[in-house]
């Protein structure tokens, strides 16, 4: 479809309006984390001096006594689990529900969707006590199963919608070139499902990184503490000291995984996200 | 080199729809058998079924005398050339002809020289490093027909391979079938609503109307011989001029039959139960030659349209005795009505009452 040239420069404008609005945060916090303690509050957009403290302070101390090194870790790795996790089974769910007709289906993607509403706050008191009970309170799999929990169904939103667009043929045609259903799977359908598959990924990706509700209410110790939380346990120089430009720093330095992530697979989640849209 | 025998083959959907009733069907070795008949008459779903991507709900399958019901496809040593084509998008031409020979674990050398010979006999080996996106709906084709050649299979099925390319193209390849299944020897059968290929392409032909088979046999057979009405309209363009005679009033010699007011003249006698006659559009002459043969007198005959093939052409009529076509030639002038028809007696089809051939007045 062609655009005309006004309707074009209108889309353009509010392009621009909803770009500047979600950026000032950011640029703002950008030029708090540049700033030195002593002129956070200035109100100025640009420093008058710029300073590489709040950053430097986030790594002090190394692995061991570093407020951020730690978090940051368990962040990296907590997301990067639950994403394998999860886009492993969701890929074998959504394929059965797009491919197959079993008894129970509806129920599956019904209880999926049900899940996927669930206020998160909700269940975080009875996992608290579970997971205390269990022992596995402050743990990896402690926030994994609730991440999981949440990403699945998303995932397998995602992918169902992706599988369906892949013409049965193909996977037909696999077969009779001699192909077990699952070389069919690997060698044909995921191949074809990657544009969905990253797409996927980086939804849950980015669930599981933002995450904060779960993260400080199941957490105690560094052990287990992702960044968001761990930002609400920052501390100042002196008890009299905000910590607002280690935490921007801080906010900062967690944003640029996600930019990196989606400007890296960015032509992929623009094709994934609008692929289930329109009949090709 | 193999036979498939079809024993009383049935499919029944999980939605209860019958779409293949109680077939039986034997596809010699080496033969071309093309299925044919229009949408929904279960021809898809046969070949489907033979190529295992479709289970038989009851009857017996067999490929070379073994019983293949529960095979998957990968164990019934098939290629299948499918109408979209079903390319693997994420593959070049060379990786798409080889894939199947990779799955089998082929030595790679092995399977680059194979590709290579495939390639050449289609035509295809300035586009191997390309992708199927990239190439025409006629050279796409070509890659699905060079998938299903590298492999030597025992059988190839075809669904329908030219129902998306046009005209020309169409001709084309049809002739390139034609000369690739010739080369090969290989057992083929062939899913098609297009009589023309049937007609052309196929050694048997198999008409299929709602699951059941109508007719098999050679292409001329089908033409010369209809087994019943539908096989006779279906075969054959334009269709059948088709005259109901069940109503019509005999003489006592059994020649001439009178049906309300007009009178159709027979060369001899008719067969006493034939309900209905047909006769073909190209074997209707304006001009008597020879003995036996049903004239016709048409006298309220009006033009309905006429089609020019260049060497000749169809005029679509309707007559007292309902619409009929007949064949013209470059010498009739347009627009101008036949007043009298001839055909041939050895031309003259006749059915009973519930559709079927009469057998015994072939001449």
């Amino acid at each position: 479809m062609r655009r005309s040239g006004k309707e074009y420069t209108l889309w353009t404008i509010a392009i621009v309006i909803v770009l500047v609005l979600a950026l000032i945060p950011v640029l703002w916090l950008l030029s708090i984390s540049l700033k030195p303690a002593s002129e956070v509050s200035d109100g100025r957009i640009i420093p008058a001096h710029f300073s590489l403290e709040n950053y430097k302070s986030l790594f002090e101390g190394g692995f061991n006594d570093s407020p951020f090194i730690h978090p940051l870790v368990n962040s990296i790795a907590i997301a990067l689990i639950t994403t394998a996790i999860a886009i492993t089974l969701a890929s074998f769910t959504a394929y059965a529900i797009a491919r197959l007709e079993f008894p129970g289906k509806r129920l599956i993607l019904a209880g999926a969707l049900a899940i996927a509403m669930f206020p998160p706050i909700s269940i975080v008191g009875p996992l608290f006590d579970m997971w205390r009970a269990i022992g596995i309170y402050d743990s990896y799999p402690g926030l994994i199963i609730p991440y999981l929990t949440f990403s699945l169904p998303l995932a397998i939103y995602v992918l169902t919608a992706f599988f369906r667009e892949i013409p049965w043929d193909l996977e037909q045609a696999a077969q009779v070139d001699g192909a077990t259903p699952f070389q069919a799977f690997t060698k044909v359908i995921m191949p074809l499902a990657a544009p969905g598959i990253f797409t996927a990924a980086i939804l849950v990706f980015i669930f599981c990184w933002n995450d904060f509700v779960f993260a400080i209410s199941l957490t105690s110790s560094d052990a287990s503490r992702t960044v968001p939380a761990a930002l609400a346990f920052f501390t100042g120089e002196s008890t009299f000291t905000a910590p607002t430009g280690a935490i921007a720093a801080a906010a900062i330095v967690v944003t640029i995984p996600i930019i990196v992530f989606v400007l890296f697979f960015q032509r992929r989640i623009v094709s994934g996200l609008t692929a289930g849209a329109v009949k090709g | 080199m193999s036979e498939i025998e079809l024993e009383g083959v049935t499919k029944v959907f999980d939605d209860g729809y019958e779409a293949v009733k109680d077939m039986n069907l034997d596809i010699g070795d080496g033969e071309f058998m093309i299925l044919v008949g229009p949408s929904g008459c279960g021809k898809s779903t046969a070949l489907r079924m033979i190529a295992g991507l479709e289970d038989i709900t009851s009857g017996e399958l067999k490929i070379d005398g073994e019983e293949v019901n529960d095979r998957s496809p990968k164990d019934r040593d098939i290629a299948m050339v499918f109408q979209n084509y079903a390319l693997y998008p994420h593959m070049t031409v060379r990786e798409n002809m080889g894939f199947a020979l990779k799955l089998a674990g082929v030595d790679k050398a092995e399977i680059e020289r194979k590709v290579e010979a495939a390639a050449r006999t289609l035509d295809l080996e300035p586009h191997l490093d390309r992708r199927p996106a990239n190439l025409s709906g006629g050279q796409r084709q070509r890659v699905a027909m060079g998938r299903a050649m590298i492999r030597e299979p025992k059988v190839f099925l075809y669904d329908e391979p030219l129902s998306n390319l046009d005209l020309e193209l169409r001709v084309r390849l049809r002739l390139e079938i034609a000369q690739m299944q010739k080369s090969l020897q290989s057992t083929a059968v062939y899913v098609t609503h297009d009589q023309t290929e049937a007609m052309t392409l196929a050694d048997r032909i198999v008409v299929l109307r709602k699951g059941r088979i109508e007719q098999v046999g050679g292409p001329k057979e089908l033409y010369d011989a209809p087994a019943n009405l539908f096989v006779a309209g279906f075969i054959g363009t334009p269709k059948m001029n088709m005259i109901d005679i069940s109503s019509g009033a005999r003489s006592s010699d059994g020649r001439t039959i009178e049906i309300g007011l007009h009178r159709l003249t027979f060369g001899r006698e008719i067969p006493p139960n034939a309900a209905k006659i047909g006769f073909r559009p190209e074997h209707c002459a304006r001009q008597s030659a020879g003995a036996e043969k049903l004239s016709i007198a048409l006298t309220e005959a009006r033009l309905l349209a006429t089609e020019n093939l260049g060497d000749r052409s169809f005029q679509y009529v309707s007559t007292e005795f309902g619409e009929m076509a007949f064949a013209g030639t470059e010498h009739d002038e347009p627009g101008q009505l036949p007043g009298m028809i001839y055909v041939p007696e050895s031309r003259l089809h006749f059915f009973d009452a519930s559709g079927n051939r009469l057998k015994g007045v072939d001449c």
